[in-house]
Formats: structure tokens, C-alpha cells, sequence
């Protein structure tokens, strides 16, 4: 599981990237010195629990993945089976690798479990 | 100054009214002609003329008193020197002699058309003494400028962000543009498709934002919400609601706002949701948000034209409202705030 997060570090512009359980518990974490882990699992999984519950009352398909871009970085949240994978990235990064990269790293993570 | 004909044929059988009746009486003089020729004769004369239009205006300011009091002083020696020339005329007089008579001296002539002259000179010069700040009786408005100032200001108070404003400015009203009764997504009441959710009318910046994003066949919704989740503009297709997905929007900025302030990350400007079958975008500039609801197959060239289209809220919203952020402008538009 380190290993997939490791991997996807690697990739050009990913500043860090974690795995954390949809009630917001980290189970793994390889982020920025910056972030703290667990107030970064805490907000994905009430940000992606927000939405999720507002396209319920819409009747819409689930989510899948979310992307927020801030003013000095940007966040991507997947779901990974097990839980939420994160990544964050800096502002100006190559999305479409980025995505090509997490879906590499979520069907990894879900052969693994 | 109303430059009406009926006006014109009013002041002219006024005038010759005036200079009529003093000729009737001309050879008399009633014993009250002038001893001398004065020109403050003419200062009590503007005096006068200002003192009756305050008199029938108390709002009216000093600028526009003076502006009538001048041109109704102007109106009262031009009668003068007609009568004079009526004088010249019709008994043979020095044109001199007669000039100071008419304009100066003689007095019951002088008096008649001093009295008269404010009340033939008040309906004509109406605009100028009407048009004064705090009356309305000037504002047009169907004019153009007054559909730039029209519209629906709005401002939120919050504990985080302190006031923020929004002007949600009035569709042009155009007689052309007139359709039937319909909801926000487009639809009348009959169920009936109109030719809104088919992008065929295009009316401000907002609606060129919104059609421009909808261009793309992928596009199922394209919106603009202001700071309180309400639409200012849509672009629908299929069966989508505008109305329902409006607050979404809003929701989740302020949600991710407030969690991402938790963490060293700044505030949100675009959300991107990837759904099973869609693809949700939301982003901000200023006060305002454009969402966008897609098929998840979208193009990378839908991120584009949402970048471009907030190019084009911006820059209407400039050329309309200024260069000023809103908050700035309902500062000083309201000054309690």
C-alpha cells in the first residue's frame, strides 16, 4: 500500500497522497511535510460525504471523484474501494497524468485488498 | 427647455397679449410712466422671476432658479423691444424713445409683461426647474442609462467573511424580446420547450457565458449563481433543472471553504466532481460561481471555455458595473454598511 503511494509521488507535480477510511481514519499517509494527515483524512471524507449525501437527494450516480483546485494547490479525492485515496498536487500540474496516474493507483490498491 | 410647437404658439399669443393690451393703453399712460431708465428696474425684474419660481417650487435648487430668472428676464426685454418696434410702428416715434419706453419706462406696459412673463415662460421652461436631485419627475426608466442603474442588490453577512455584496442586474427590457410565461429552465407552464433551453436567446454577458459554455454538445447544464446560490443565468439540455442544482454550488464552496482553512490550502476556485455517468464542475470568481454539469466523456476543452467564459462574466461585468469588486461598490452605494 506504501508502495502504490510511493509510486504515485513519484509523478510530476504530486506533492503527497494518502489513503483514508470513509469514516475519515487514516490507514496510510506519504504526505507533505506541511499537511497533517489527519486533518487532511478528516476533511476528504467530509467533503466527499457532503456531496455524496447532496447527489443522493438528486438522484444522481455515486461519486467518484473529486477534484478541488485552491489558490496554491490542488486536491484529488478517489474512491479506492477501501476508502478515499488523496492526492494533492501543486497548482500548475498535467491533470490529465495526474487522473491516468490515480486510476492506476486505485486498481492497484483494490488487486492488493 | 421644451422646444414644443404647441409651446412655441403659446409664448407667441401670450406675447402678443402682453404687448397688446399696454398699447390699448398707450396714449393715456395712466400717469404712471417712469421717471427715469434704470437697469435695476431689470435686477428687481430677475429678482422677481426667481422668487416666483421658488415660490411654485419649493424643491427646486439655485442654480436652476437663477437659469430661469435669466431666460425669463431675457424673454421680458425681447417683449419690450417688440413692443417698442409696435410703438415705432404705429405712432411714429424715435425707435430710441420708444425702445426705452418699452423695454424701461412705460409702466403699466413694463408691469403687465414683467407679471406675465414667468407664467408664460413656466410650462416652457419646465425641464429646467424640474430637474433638480431628489426629484424623480426626470428619470426615465425605459432610458438606457436608467436600465444600467436598475437591478437587485443583494449582500451577505457572514461571521467569516464579513459583508458580501452582489448586484444582480435587470434583463434589458425589450419590447421585441417579449415570450411567453416561463420558469428559469426554459419551460413554460405547458411543459412546452421554449427557444431558452434551446440557446437561441442571448441577452447579457451571463446568458453569453453560460450559451457559450452549452455550445459543447457534452454540456447538460451551464449556470451562473451569485453569492446566495441564486441563478443569474442558465443553459439547459434534456430534462436537467437549473433550479435544483443552483444551490449545490454554493454549498460545496462554503463546506470546502471552511475545511480547507483548517489546512494550510486557501479557499476553493473550482470544484470538479467525476460522477458515474457525469461530470460536475464549479467555480468561482468574485462573488459569483459557474457550474456545469456534463457527461462525464466531456473533453478537456470544457475546462477551457469555463475559463473563458469567466473572461467574458468579467469583462461584462466590468464594462457594466466598473472596475470595482462588488463589495466596494455596495460600500459606497450604501453607506450603513
Amino acid at each position: 500500500m506504501y508502495q502504490v503511494l510511493n509510486d504515485l509521488n513519484k509523478t510530476s507535480g504530486v506533492t503527497g497522497s494518502m489513503l483514508v477510511g470513509k469514516d475519515g481514519i487514516v490507514i496510510a499517509a506519504d504526505l507533505d511535510e506541511r499537511l497533517e494527515s489527519e486533518t487532511v483524512g478528516a476533511l476528504a471524507a467530509s467533503i466527499t460525504d457532503n456531496i455524496q449525501k447532496s447527489l443522493d437527494r438528486m438522484d444522481t450516480s455515486p461519486l467518484s471523484q473529486v477534484t478541488i483546485e485552491a489558490d496554491n494547490a490542488k486536491m484529488f479525492f478517489s474512491d479506492a474501494g477501501i476508502g478515499i485515496l488523496v492526492v494533492t498536487t501543486e497548482k500548475q500540474v498535467n491533470i490529465g497524468l495526474i487522473r491516468l496516474e490515480i486510476k492506476n493507483a486505485v486498481s492497484k490498491l483494490k488487486i492488493s485488498n | 427647455m421644451v422646444d414644443s410647437g404647441k409651446n412655441s404658439r403659446q409664448i407667441l399669443l401670450l406675447s402678443l397679449l402682453v404687448i397688446v393690451i399696454p398699447m390699448t393703453l398707450f396714449p393715456a399712460r395712466l400717469g404712471l410712466g417712469l421717471g427715469k431708465v434704470s437697469l435695476l428696474n431689470l435686477a428687481l425684474e430677475f429678482l422677481f422671476y426667481g422668487f416666483v419660481v421658488y415660490l411654485f417650487n419649493r424643491n427646486v435648487n439655485l442654480g436652476a432658479i437663477v437659469k430661469f430668472a435669466a431666460v425669463t428676464l431675457f424673454f421680458r426685454v425681447v417683449l419690450g423691444v417688440v413692443f417698442a418696434v409696435t410703438i415705432v410702428g404705429l405712432f411714429e416715434m424715435d425707435f430710441q424713445v420708444a425702445l426705452k419706453l418699452g423695454v424701461f419706462s412705460y409702466l403699466p406696459g413694463v408691469i403687465i409683461q414683467a407679471i406675465a412673463a414667468p407664467f408664460i415662460m413656466k410650462e416652457p421652461l419646465k425641464s429646467v426647474y424640474e430637474q433638480t436631485p431628489g426629484r424623480l419627475s426626470g428619470f426615465d426608466p425605459s432610458s438606457q442609462e436608467a436600465q444600467k442603474l436598475m437591478g437587485t442588490t443583494s449582500f451577505v453577512v457572514s461571521k467569516s467573511k464579513g459583508v458580501e455584496g452582489s448586484i444582480i442586474p435587470q434583463q434589458p427590457h425589450k419590447k421585441k424580446d417579449i415570450k411567453p410565461e416561463t420558469s428559469l429552465d426554459g419551460r413554460n407552464k405547458a411543459g412546452i420547450a421554449t427557444s431558452q433551453d434551446q440557446g437561441n436567446t442571448v441577452q447579457n454577458g451571463f446568458d453569453k457565458a453560460t450559451h457559450y459554455i452549452g455550445e459543447l454538445a457534452s454540456v447538460e447544464l451551464a449556470c451562473v449563481i451569485d453569492s446566495e446560490g441564486l441563478l443569474m443565468s442558465n443553459f439547459t439540455r434534456n430534462d436537467i433543472i437549473a433550479e435544483d442544482w443552483a444551490p449545490f454550488a454554493l454549498i460545496h464552496f462554503q463546506d470546502s471553504s471552511s475545511l480547507l482553512s483548517r489546512t494550510s490550502l486557501d479557499s476553493p476556485v473550482k470544484i470538479d466532481f467525476t460522477l458515474d455517468d457525469k461530470r460536475v464542475i464549479i467555480s468561482r470568481d468574485g462573488p459569483l460561481f459557474l457550474m456545469v454539469v456534463a457527461n462525464r466523456e466531456s473533453e478537456d476543452l470544457l475546462n477551457i471555455r469555463v475559463n473563458q467564459s469567466h473572461e467574458m462574466i468579467r469583462s461584462y461585468l466590468n464594462e457594466r458595473y466598473g472596475e470595482l469588486p462588488f463589495n466596494k461598490v455596495e460600500k459606497e452605494n450604501v453607506s450603513s454598511t
